[in-house]
């Protein structure tokens, strides 16, 4: 009986170490390969993000025509809150001011911007906290933006010349379209001119100055009309924009908003800016507009994110394309603390 | 007249030996093979560690480029061996140096979670396993340049030791 205790004995020891061997060795490699995992499972995700994103860019491509039902104002039908299992969220840009182009100094109550002139051309929203004063800091990110396009009509020249230099366009290109853009802009007193300076058909002539091929980069990378989308613009952002167009910088904004405020909240779409500035339109055209042409998509799911900024836009023949200014892939929480 | 050896006889001790020292050179054989294993899958999946962070840095620093607002073209450098360009609000600059290292200098900070906090300084790493790295650079219309003309978007070749090969395209 002694001798069967001790083989006994004997073996259990032998599992015992073998097991702790593998468990320690187990423990060892999959410590080591959770990030690789990670890294693997991470790559598949993404393919599903982008592929999501593709099946949302057709919802801005669909040709609705006189049809508003979006709540972006016509131009496409409802689109999708989920897609694939991930969470898809909108927002409009062009409901901003263009930090990066407008010249705010000639603001007569400069309420948000510091004295420090903005000389540089700035490239995140985060960059704009500095150059805003302490009071308004929690509310910079909802009236001004540096990725809206720059609007020939209202833009400075000093800082368009910076957006330019930002292009992928070579030196000798970006003086021709400075150029080109100069001789258009024969009043100073641009800002508060009445009409466009730069009206539809000088717009379209500058694509005779770009690349060959390359003409609808006109329609994606400038603009001449109004862009700031009366039926969404806050307070604060209207204020501002009336202000630097209006030729009485005394203007009551408050006369107009009121109009607009009435249509909210008897849900009613403003299909025309005349609703709001009847005759003095020929002044703000070159600011508002009633409907929006950029945008952030976000398609979320387990906390990550993919941030698409996009331009939509109407080709020279006419048909609704989609260009992808810039993408941003992150976790969701640090995008929403660098937003609070 | 008591037994000396507690009823075994000389059979079974040769024997209970033989067996006991089998079982001790199989068990310090098994050790020493073990651990032995456990060396390599130890270099192995720590390689598989680090090969995990860079695609982790190249993927980030890929996915979030500064496309529009874009910096002004000599902020840039392209060249077959290196790139700089901008990522997440930072300068990110890829270098094939001497003796098979990749020098990434990245928007990334894997000491963190992934974060496009502009104000964090770039993080700088060294990987030895990238046996070569060469950009080729091309236009919008998918047309090569052979030259510092204006590039659309590039494709990064990152061949490894094994001479397995990471192809990225990125956007400029």
């Amino acid at each position: 009986m002694y001798k069967n205790g001790y083989s006994l004995l004997i073996v259990i020891f032998i599992i015992a170490f073998l097991s702790a061997t593998l468990v320690s060795s187990f423990l060892l490699i999959t410590q080591n390969l959770k990030p690789v995992n990670k890294t693997i499972r991470s790559n598949s995700e993404i393919e599903a993000y982008y592929s999501t994103l593709s099946d949302i860019l057709k919802y801005f491509t669909e040709d609705i025509k006189d049809n508003f039902t979006s709540p972006y104002n016509g131009w496409f039908n409802e689109l999708p809150e989920e897609k694939n299992d991930f969470n898809i969220k909108y927002s409009i840009e062009d409901i901003k001011i263009d930090i990066n182009c407008i010249n705010l100094q000639s603001l007569k109550d400069n309420k948000y911007i510091t004295n420090e002139e903005i000389k540089k051309h700035l490239y995140y929203n985060e960059e704009i906290d500095p150059f805003i004063k302490e009071e308004y800091k929690n509310k910079y990110n909802e009236i001004f933006s540096v990725y809206l396009i720059p609007n020939l009509n209202l833009s400075d020249i000093t800082k368009l010349k910076n957006y330019l230099e930002t292009s992928i366009y070579d030196t000798p290109l970006q003086n021709d379209i400075l150029n080109k853009i100069k001789s258009f802009r024969t009043d100073n007193e641009f800002l508060t001119y009445s009409g466009l300076l730069i009206n539809e058909e000088k717009y379209i002539n500058l694509k005779t100055i770009l690349p060959r091929g390359r003409e609808d980069e006109l329609y994606i990378f400038f603009d001449f009309k109004g862009q700031i989308n009366i039926n969404f613009v806050k307070e604060e952002v209207f204020e501002i924009a009336i202000k630097l167009c209006s030729p009485d910088k005394n203007i009551d904004y408050k006369k107009y908003f009121d109009i607009i405020k009435q249509k909210r909240e008897n849900e009613v779409s403003i299909r025309d800016i005349k609703e709001i500035f009847g005759n003095d339109k020929r002044y703000y055209e070159k600011m508002f507009s009633v409907d929006s042409s950029l945008f952030f998509i976000e398609i979320i799911k387990n906390k990550r994110v993919l941030k698409t900024l996009i331009r939509k836009y109407k080709n020279f023949r006419g048909e609704n394309k989609i260009y992808i200014l810039k993408y941003f892939f992150n976790d969701f929480k640090d995008i929403e603390e660098k937003t609070e | 007249m008591n037994k000396l050896n507690y009823g075994y006889s000389l059979i079974e001790i040769i024997l209970s030996i033989s067996i006991a020292s089998i079982i001790i050179v199989l068990f310090v054989g098994i050790t020493f093979y073990l651990y032995r294993g456990f060396g390599k899958v130890e270099s192995n999946s720590v390689k598989l560690k680090k090969i995990g962070q860079f695609l982790d840095i190249i993927t980030f620093d890929s996915l979030n480029i500064d496309a529009y607002p874009r910096r002004p073209k000599d902020h840039y450098t392209f060249k077959e061996n290196e790139i700089v360009f901008y990522s997440g609000g930072r300068r990110v600059n890829y270098s094939f140096v001497e003796d098979f290292n990749i020098k990434i200098e990245s928007a990334y900070d894997l000491s963190s979670d992934v974060s496009n906090d502009i104000d964090k300084m770039k993080k700088s790493y060294t990987f030895n396993f990238i046996k070569d790295f060469y950009v080729k650079y091309y236009d919008r219309d998918g047309l090569l340049l052979l030259n510092e003309e204006t590039s659309y978007y590039c494709e990064l070749y990152f061949t490894f030791n094994d001479k397995t090969k990471k192809i990225l395209k990125m956007r400029l």
